[in-house]
């Protein structure tokens, strides 16, 4: 027989899992028996049942969150923020790559899909949020400019077209300042920290569905964009244009391919088989992928207005992404995967359209810049890849790391479109888009052109590969090779994507400089910064004349009269004019421009009176000097 | 095209979307400094993806859920920039505004399945 009142701390326990009568008094109860034990225990295991998968990847993310908040940001160097990121960071990752590869090599069912869309997220945040945890202020000076126009609209409520070309495809910038409004912020620089994850999440649902409908397999599609976010090195995932108008881009190519891919003649408006098109002539080439999603002549009509709508608002958005699109279709087209065959022309005019129409505050200035690439491919190669390819020896390294990086990911590419095509299953569509961005060669893009063919090629090419690997998977050795090859991807993203960390992250005292800065200059200054890595315009962003030395080169040398006429021989600004040194832009002219380390102490003790300068404000990372023309 | 009127008999989630839409124009409109983080993350939240909750929903019963979350996605987007692009070509933007549309544009696919096309297929 069993001792009454005895045990009762277990009671509250036993009665939330109704094992015991909670009418009967405490006193009066039983102690649980190891039977009642073992039910509740079952019970509770089989009540977790459905969400124990979810627990050790959350918990892997969790911990490497919390790793990556005790990193410490002195530590970041010229490899970046790997030389900041605690060992148990690593180890959090690499745990979560194996649990992810466990489970796509492992059981199959719906459950399944859930789980590895957790560890996705996971690898999302991870990855991609890495910074903002470790990171005092949000990352990235390009981005605080970005909140300095979004600033501009939601105060001012217009976007001066003339004072930047971003201005005259202000779509993002009108968006983010509505956020920013509606989340009651004086300005955007809350969102940039976490903009990035917010932004990568958003790009998964096209791609999965572009995965799915193209390789025909779900797990060749998580491959595949497990591999994306593991080269997607080129960091335009941050709070701009160029993220927006990729999801959108993204979204548009997944309603093509999985409604209008197929070449049965559709019923709806603009739906026509491209006869014309040798590839799909007497099946020349089998159909790729799943078949398309059907639907009612109506939601097609409907999905047809959506695509115009979402290549309207993409062409007021960005100035490549559009164009991309229109390639994309065009190339879709071409190759019979597209029976859209008027929708690349109606894109085309839409974007033609806006640049005639709404961007010619800028381009009335710039067709050199716009046209005068057009063509010259080895200037534009020469433009993106030559002129970064230079700066101190670990720079070099990174930038190498970063173009082998992306030469292998385009050769596997080649080479898995090569081995399904020998299996007769050629990857028409994925090869197509993978390879269309290579057309936007021929227009100038600045100085980041091939990083965004990368951004835009990359997704199609790491589903490619995904596909020929999962096409391998029978053979021995291919599922751990694939584990091995996704724990090396590891390090190397986080070298190649956050290996300019030294020189992109923000410190508090350079915004405490800028601060200052705009407490001492008044509206219509000049405002010059000897390099690009300045954090300013975050507010007041059209309201001063930013620029550069005259003379940039000679100044970072230190060469007496490039400092003497910091603005050349020009007029004197009424307003005055000042100059900021941040320690980001030292280290950057010394890690990528190809300057000695010391260079600002050459230039430093050239900054006095007889040179027209004056030191108002200095901490340890900033300093600043009002100027005025020498006598 | 005959409409019949059933908004008496909104589905659950029909209501939760409409309160959501409302609160959140509400909280869109009220002065800066206020509602803190809740405030912030709900605005993200709606004004990017909340035309794509109640599109979503809609679109359910045509097509699988994952090709339905990517129009969703696409439809939620594309209405913000394009309410907010409006907008500044108008020279009318501001905060509540381009708001109001994306609270229109959500109150509208919300209640659309309400309204159900008499005779035919509605798809």
């Amino acid at each position: 027989m069993r001792r009454r009142g005895a045990g009762t701390s277990a009671a509250p326990i036993l009665a939330l899992f109704g094992l015991i009568d909670q009418r009967v008094p405490v006193s009066r109860r039983l102690p649980p028996s190891r039977d009642d034990l073992l039910r509740v225990r079952d019970r509770t295991l089989a009540g977790l049942a459905p969400v124990q998968p979810l627990i050790f990847p959350v918990l892997v993310v969790v911990t490497g969150c919390a790793a990556a908040t005790a990193g410490d940001q002195e530590r970041i160097g010229s490899w970046g923020l790997v030389q900041a990121l605690p060992g148990l960071y690593f180890i959090s990752l690499a745990l979560l790559t194996v649990s992810f590869f466990m489970e796509l090599f492992g059981r199959g069912g719906r459950e399944r899909q859930v789980v590895l869309a957790v560890h996705l997220v996971g690898l999302v945040v991870l990855l991609h949020g890495v910074a903002g945890f470790l990171e005092q202020e949000p990352r990235f000076p390009t981005a605080w400019l970005h909140a300095g126009y979004t600033e501009q609209i939601l105060e001012r409520h217009f976007a001066p077209g003339s004072v930047d070309a971003r201005f005259t495809w202000p779509g993002f910038f009108g968006a983010a300042a509505t956020v920013t409004g509606a989340a009651g912020l004086d300005s955007a620089i809350p969102l940039l920290r976490w903009a990035p994850i917010f932004m990568v999440l958003l790009y998964l649902p096209p791609l999965f569905v572009i995965g799915r409908q193209l390789t025909g397999s779900v797990t060749a599609t998580w491959l595949g964009l497990w591999m994306f976010l593991l080269v997607n090195w080129v960091g335009q995932d941050y709070f701009a244009p160029q993220t927006l108008g990729f999801t959108l881009y993204l979204t548009a190519v997944a309603m093509l391919v999985a409604f209008f891919r197929q070449p049965s003649p559709g019923p709806g408006p603009l739906e026509q088989t491209p006869r014309w098109s040798w590839l799909t002539r007497g099946d020349l080439l089998a159909f790729d992928g799943r078949p398309d999603v059907e639907t009612a002549p109506r939601t097609r009509v409907a999905l047809i207005i959506l695509l115009m709508v979402i290549q309207a608002g993409l062409a007021m958005t960005h100035q490549l992404s559009p164009i991309v699109l229109v390639l994309a279709c065009g190339g879709l087209v071409l190759v019979g995967r597209c029976r859209l065959t008027v929708l690349p022309v109606i894109a085309g005019v839409f974007t033609l359209a806006w640049i005639s129409v709404g961007t010619t505050d800028y381009w009335l200035g710039h067709l050199d810049t716009i046209f005068g690439g057009v063509g010259n491919v080895q200037e534009v190669l020469s433009n993106s890849v030559g002129e970064r390819v230079e700066g101190s020896t670990v720079h070099l390294v990174v930038v190498r790391l970063r173009l082998a990086l992306t030469a292998s990911v385009w050769a596997m590419m080649v080479a898995a479109a090569l081995l399904l095509w020998f299996r007769r299953r050629p990857p028409l569509t994925l090869f197509t888009l993978g390879i269309v961005p290579f057309a936007t060669l021929a227009q100038n893009y600045g100085d980041e052109g091939v990083m965004r063919i990368f951004l835009f090629s990359s997704p199609f090419a790491c589903l490619l590969v995904g596909q020929a690997v999962t096409s391998l998977l029978h053979l021995p050795r291919v599922k751990p090779a694939a584990l091995v090859a996704a724990l090396t991807l590891l390090p190397l993203f986080l070298v190649t994507r956050y290996g300019n960390e030294s020189f992109e992250q923000v410190r508090p005292d350079e915004i405490d400089a800028i601060h200052a800065l705009y407490r001492l200059a008044p509206r219509g200054a000049d405002l010059v910064s000897p390099t690009s890595q300045v954090p300013w315009r975050f507010t007041y962003a059209t309201d001063y004349d930013y620029g550069r030395p005259e003379y940039a080169d000679a100044f970072l040398t230190g060469r007496r009269p490039a400092v003497r006429w910091l603005l050349g021989g020009g007029a004197e600004n009424a307003s005055g004019a000042y100059l900021v040194v941040t320690r980001s832009q030292e280290i950057y002219a010394y890690e990528a421009l190809g300057q000695p380390r010391d260079w600002f102490d050459e230039v430093r003790p050239k900054l006095h009176s007889k040179n027209g300068y004056r030191l108002l404000f200095r901490n340890q990372d900033a300093s600043i000097y009002e100027y005025e023309v020498p006598r | 095209m005959r409409f019949t009127n059933t908004m008496t008999t909104l589905r659950p989630v029909q209501i939760v979307l409409l309160s959501w839409t409302l609160l959140s124009f509400v909280l869109a409109v009220l002065p800066p400094d206020m509602g803190g983080t809740v405030r912030a993350l709900n605005a993200v939240l709606f004004i990017t993806l909340g035309p794509g909750c109640a599109l979503f929903l809609l679109l359910l019963e045509y097509m699988p859920p994952a090709e339905a979350a990517v129009v969703a996605i696409g439809t939620s987007l594309v209405t913000l920039v394009l309410g907010s692009q409006v907008l500044l070509i108008m020279g009318f933007w501001r905060t509540w505004g381009v708001t109001g549309i994306v609270a229109l544009v959500t109150a509208a696919l919300t209640l659309l399945p309400s309204l159900r096309a008499v005779g035919g297929d509605a798809r």
